[in-house]
């Protein structure tokens, strides 16, 4: 008879504290919302058969959590572009549950629209999860000198759109 | 660019206000995503029912106790077969069997590592 697993305890732990970000992190990089379960399931499912599942409390583990989802939302985008020639577009950026942001918040996640999907997910990993430059480098499989030149140029792109889209910068333009 | 940690964490955020920003507008997300995902029990059971017989890790077809009795059960075969294969080998080399004992024993131990090959392979994957 199949069992629940002897490090279940650990794998719980694990899950808890990581649960809501991955699914955030789903969420907010995926564009089809109504698979955004079914990515967070197989990302759990796929890390526990991984050499990583017996592990949770390695501390590797998260990062390697993060590349396992980063992998299934690709996989689902070339499956969901494949269908797309065939069905009408999704709609992109779904409303988000949450309080009410203030104005900069707004202006943040209008600047945040428009950065690319690789720029939005290497600020995710950077200042949600505070990873280092070297785990960033293993989830996204890009070189550490390319996540410090990246996340410069992101931060930079997203500081000048912040600022383009201010009320007060819009205010000067009319 | 650095992960802002340690003790001039605030010094920096203030230097750095997008920086600031982007934790609060993220860690806004995650707030709304607590509670909002399965239960832990409930993905450990998806998990041990999605994996196909055979490819299963070792822990979760079998428990600890489980892996000791069958480790303890395979030590008492090979223990008999050993007395067993010697007593025999013993039985064809009659002469001067004294100075042939260490012989027998390192082409029985060559004969067991052989057999132990593909059975730990095999073992691995399904216990």
């Amino acid at each position: 008879m199949r069992q629940i697993p002897s490090g279940a305890d650990s794998f719980k732990r694990f899950y808890n504290a990581t649960a809501a970000p991955i699914r955030a992190y789903i969420l907010r990089h995926c564009s089809d919302r109504g698979a955004v379960d079914d990515i967070f399931q197989v990302t759990y499912l796929k890390f526990l058969r991984s050499r990583m599942g017996s592990k949770p409390g390695d501390p590797k583990a998260r990062a390697y959590l993060y590349r396992i989802a980063s992998n299934a939302i690709t996989d689902h985008g070339r499956v969901l572009q494949r269908r797309m020639r065939f069905e009408a577009p999704m709609p992109e950026n779904p409303s988000r549950p949450g309080q009410l942001p203030s104005v900069e918040g707004m202006a943040l996640r209008r600047a945040l629209r428009t950065l690319s999907k690789r720029e939005q997910q290497l600020l995710w990993l950077l200042y949600a999860e505070g990873f280092a430059h070297k785990e960033v480098a293993a989830v996204m499989k890009i070189s550490h000198a390319s996540v410090r030149v990246l996340a410069f140029r992101a931060r930079k792109k997203l500081a000048q759109r912040m600022a383009e889209g201010s009320p007060i910068a819009r205010g000067a333009e009319g | 660019m650095t992960v802002f940690r340690g003790s001039n964490f605030g010094q920096r955020a203030r230097r750095d206000p997008v920086a600031a920003l982007l934790r609060e507008e993220f860690s806004r997300e995650v707030a709304a995503q607590r509670g909002q995902h399965p239960d832990a029990e409930m993905v450990l059971l998806m998990s041990a029912l999605d994996s196909p017989p055979g490819t299963a890790r070792n822990h979760v077809l079998l428990a600890d106790w489980s892996r000791a009795l069958a480790l303890g059960i395979l030590a008492t075969l090979v223990a008999m077969w050993w007395n067993d294969a010697k007593a025999l080998c013993e039985a064809l080399i009659p002469s001067g069997v004294g100075e042939w004992s260490w012989v027998i024993d390192l082409a029985l131990a060559g004969t067991l590592l052989a057999l132990s090959l593909p059975c730990t392979r095999m073992f691995g994957r399904t216990t």
